[in-house]
């Protein structure tokens, strides 16, 4: 039976967030928190996989404490083990330190396909997913679409890119992201709510894990955050007389982004 | 010389036009300040691929070349530009934030530890004797935020950014060194692709289009350029209800209280005065753009951009701008 790790993030819905239009701050209060909706499809994924040919089933994530909740809702659909890496440590953790961090702890089991979703809806990077698979050596494959077949020693998934389908094969074992269309999470069940009433989330510290205390946190993450600020209001502008090729120019340069490649008019 | 690599994406053979706006655009803000080089993985090149990255400002052009970098590889891709940074590490190293740049970049930077910025939209550079420092601004938090990322202690400092974001721009006059290398690699990829398929090109519906080029009584004996510009963009034409009413274009087309409520990313109006009902149709579109020569036309009072001019002259030459700039994306 092989064994199929999900990587899940719980993330603020960022449909949800606000601005204050007079302080031009983020309004975070009363947000809910949700798992991250491609991570929700990944662990769908390997649940239907575990229905047909059979698998174990785990689910990491890295969070604060709160995120034991989420946890307990995935035992409740089906999952078999769940992990909660959570420390002080961890905090301010940019994409390259939170995969070292992820791969440090995925080491220490035994895997054959490890599914994360294609990115996160609070920062929108997919750098996560490739860059742990970077850190245990693993093939990878993005923006999967479908996993047509598995078997003891290798995949077969459908991969969009921006024009094509592609089938390919990936030797296990190996990490792939997934998209939140692919499929349409499960419900919990009665069942299942009934029968892991005593499964614990097992927590993981820093003191768990060979890590180098310089490799993680704000203090190990190769990127930092210089400013932010909040998205501008863009006020109706004020009506320009322009010459016809003056007006031509900007309304193409407003338009170029979307112009397609292909055809002829 | 403080130096940038840009990786140039290929498909097919063609060079995607990503590459090419990020060379235009560091170009445009470095000047000949910094050395650009451009990184090419192919199978086979042509001088017309080596033309394009040196009239977009390359000052140094390195192509590996093997029958295994035809198609994207994440394992062969990833080593082929590791590889190059073995001796050498850029201070800069951006990547278009396309799939495929997304799937690579990060593997790279994993590989290298070294930070990414991911989808970055703005690019600002910070030049001194010692140093070339790089500050990737992106939207964060569904675009609610934005957020200035910079990579203080290690290089290269890595960022993908967002394609169509940048303009290309050709000097014809530049010149290049160019450098070809064989691609070496013990280990074979995993991954192996078994078939392609193109995917189906879906038809457009009004109420789903990004960009709607829309017409109005100013406008209308001009419908069939307004239908190249949708084109030229992937959009959709509308119209307003006097042209409907002039049986000039189908209902399906109008928008307004008695036809379609649209939202898309861009709305350019053009020769429509603006009655309400036309406006409560199309008034939370992102972007309105409006052209009209009558300078009280109720439609300004809802544009973002509005244009006093004669929407019938100005149509022909956006298509013409456009035609021009498409020109790049077909390279």
């Amino acid at each position: 039976m092989i064994h199929i790790v999900c990587l899940v993030k719980q993330v603020p819905d960022t449909t949800e967030i606000k601005i204050d239009k007079d302080t031009n701050t983020l309004i975070r209060a009363g947000v809910k928190s949700i798992t991250n909706p491609n991570d929700l499809a990944g662990v769908e994924e390997a649940l239907k996989l575990k229905d047909t040919m059979g698998a174990k089933v785990s689910v990491v994530t890295m969070g604060p404490l709160q995120a034991e909740g989420m946890l307990t809702e995935l035992y409740a659909r089906g999952v078999d083990a769940c992990y909660l890496l959570s420390d002080r440590a961890f905090a301010g953790s940019d994409t390259w330190a939170t995969s070292k961090i992820l791969s440090t702890f995925l080491k220490t089991l035994d895997y054959d396909l490890i599914i994360a979703g294609y990115q996160a809806i609070d920062g929108d990077t997919a750098q996560v997913g490739p860059q742990v698979a970077e850190f245990l050596n693993i093939p990878q494959v993005t923006y999967l679409s479908e996993i047509t077949s598995v078997t003891k020693t290798a995949i077969t998934a459908k991969k969009r890119t921006e024009s094509e389908i592609w089938t390919l094969q990936v030797d296990l074992p190996c990490l792939v992201t997934t998209l939140s269309d692919m499929n349409k999470p499960r419900y919990m069940n009665a069942f299942d709510i009934m029968h892991n009433t005593d499964k614990k989330v097992e927590i993981v510290t820093f003191n768990d894990l060979d890590l180098d205390i310089n490799d993680i946190g704000l203090k190990g993450s190769p990127t930092k955050v210089s400013k932010t600020y909040v998205k501008q209001v863009e006020p109706k502008s004020a009506k320009q007389v322009m010459t016809e090729e003056d007006a031509a120019k900007l309304i193409a340069k407003l338009l170029y982004p979307y112009m397609e490649v292909n055809g002829d008019a | 010389m403080r130096n940038i690599w840009i990786f140039i994406e290929q498909k097919d053979r063609k060079i995607q036009p990503v590459g090419l706006e990020l060379l235009s655009e560091t170009k445009r803000l470095l000047k000949d300040d910094v050395s650009l080089t451009a990184i090419l993985l192919t199978n086979t090149h042509d001088q017309k691929d080596i033309d394009l990255m040196t009239y977009c400002g390359a000052n140094n052009i390195i192509i590996v070349e093997d029958e295994r970098l035809k198609d994207y590889d994440t394992t062969y891709y990833s080593h082929a530009i590791t590889n190059l940074m073995r001796d050498d590490r850029p201070d800069v190293f951006l990547i278009g934030s396309t799939l495929e740049g997304r799937d690579l970049a990060p593997r790279i930077s994993a590989r290298l530890n070294t930070g990414l910025t991911a989808d970055a939209t703005k690019l600002d550079f910070e030049l001194t004797e010692e140093r070339l420092k790089l500050f990737a601004t992106r939207p964060a938090l569904g675009g609610n935020l934005f957020a200035t990322i910079i990579c203080e202690n290690t290089v290269p400092q890595m960022a993908t950014i967002r394609p169509s974001i940048f303009a290309i721009e050709e000097n014809k006059s530049r010149t290049s060194k160019v450098i070809i290398k064989p691609f070496e690699i013990k280990e074979t990829s995993k991954v192996q692709i078994l078939s392609k398929e193109k995917l189906a090109h879906k038809k457009v519906e009004l109420n789903k289009a990004q960009v709607i080029i829309a017409g109005g009584r100013g406008v209308s004996n001009m419908f069939s350029t307004l239908k190249d510009l949708a084109y030229l963009v992937g959009g959709e034409v509308a119209a307003s209800r006097a042209v409907v009413d002039a049986n000039i274009e189908q209902k399906d087309r109008l928008v307004g209280q008695t036809g379609t409520t649209v939202h898309p990313k861009v709305y350019l109006a053009s020769g429509i005065s603006g009655a309400i009902q036309h406006i409560s149709g199309m008034d939370k579109s992102e972007l309105i753009i409006a052209v009209n020569t009558d300078p009280n036309a109720l439609i300004f009072d809802v544009a973002d951009v509005s244009i006093i001019a004669d929407a019938k002259k100005v149509l022909p030459l956006v298509k013409e701008e456009l035609k021009a700039l498409r020109a790049y994306k077909t390279h």
